[in-house]
């Protein structure tokens, strides 16, 4: 006997999203999804714009990794709460890890949370964790091809940040080519190029952040 | 790499549509759509269940996957064609302006249920 069932597999994991959307939108924080590969400078992006955010804002950073805690220590050491999610070995983050993490935070009081994702350009694509925004970082030293070669990642990303621009000169990556991509793969995504080493960039996508808190606020 | 994880959760899903059915026979087949931008591998999937399959009501059904195309939509003629190529061009006008709709979606389509 043939069962006719049309069950979207993973759903789960959007209804926990939904949930976790519905608990931000309600605590009136804007919750933020890192994404980029092992190495990317995600958590160097965080120690450097998170002070500057921190003095007038509240935030608290859910770090997914698959071992060890060094990224919520890093975090920690800049004056910034912080909890540290090991997926064992999992290759991404899901919402009910999301769910769980952010039950260790007062919601109510923060404006701002940034969930930092396993370092993966891949799995972590496919999971919606209740975010209102996607950030995804690139550093020039991973070459100017992988918004091609991964579409999926760069797709749903609402700003693309273009990290360790010091580097460039070293390297053969094509800016004009890479924003090119970008541009018709995500008509709708910032770029942000900066360098954590010297400062340069930094303002802008801090400035972002910033607007997109204040309309975070506003819609609510 | 997450296959496992999406197997598991269709397994789940199968047994529980099957007791809702009131069925209490073997799964013998199982459909599944895969969305070409779902970032899942059918292959992987297939390899996930013969791992996880043994020992379960579904042990030794087929798992019959038919892979779907999203839909290709131009912004400047307004042309749409099925297509998982997300930086393509529009085939009619050219325009790079396209946005792709579906084709990312893992759906449990239907279960055979062995007659008891």
């Amino acid at each position: 006997m043939e069962i006719i069932v049309a069950k979207k597999i993973l759903n789960a994991n959007d209804q926990i999203a939904q949930a976790n959307r519905a608990r931000f939108d309600a605590s009136r924080v804007l919750a933020v999804n890192l994404l980029g590969s092992p190495g990317a400078g995600k958590t160097t992006l965080l120690e450097a714009v998170l002070p500057g955010l921190a003095k007038t804002r509240k935030i608290a950073v859910v770090e997914g990794d698959l071992a060890t805690s060094r990224d919520a220590e890093r975090i920690e050491a800049i004056g910034v709460p912080s909890m540290q999610i090991n997926t064992a070995g999992g290759c991404h983050l899901d919402a009910n890890m999301v769910s769980r993490a952010i039950g260790t935070f007062e919601l109510d009081s923060l404006d701002l949370v940034v969930i930092e994702n396993v370092g993966n350009l891949v799995c972590t694509a496919g999971f919606d964790l209740g975010e209102h925004l996607r950030v995804v970082v690139l550093s020039v030293t991973e070459g100017d091809d992988k918004i091609e070669k991964y579409p999926p990642m760069f797709q749903k990303a609402d700003a693309l940040v273009l990290s360790k621009m010091d580097l460039l000169p070293h390297t053969n990556f094509q800016v004009e080519r890479m924003r090119e991509n970008l541009q018709r793969l995500s008509s709708q995504a910032r770029l942000f190029p900066l360098s954590v080493q010297t400062g340069d960039g930094i303002d802008a996508f801090v400035d972002w952040l910033e607007s997109a808190m204040r309309r975070d606020r506003r819609d609510r | 790499m997450h296959e496992i994880a999406l197997v598991q959760d269709l397994m789940d899903t199968a047994v529980q549509e099957v007791g809702r059915a009131g069925l209490t026979g073997r799964i013998v087949r199982l459909k599944l759509s895969v969305g070409r931008l779902s970032c899942a591998s059918s292959e992987a999937l297939r390899f996930a269940f013969d791992v996880l399959s043994p020992g379960t009501c579904a042990e030794g059904a087929s798992l019959e996957i038919d892979e779907v195309d999203g839909l290709c939509r131009c912004r400047a003629c307004g042309s749409t064609r099925p297509s998982s190529d997300l930086l393509a061009s529009c085939a009619e006008c050219g325009s790079p302006d396209i946005v792709l709709e579906g084709g990312r979606d893992l759906v449990l389509t239907s279960i055979d249920v062995e007659d008891s």
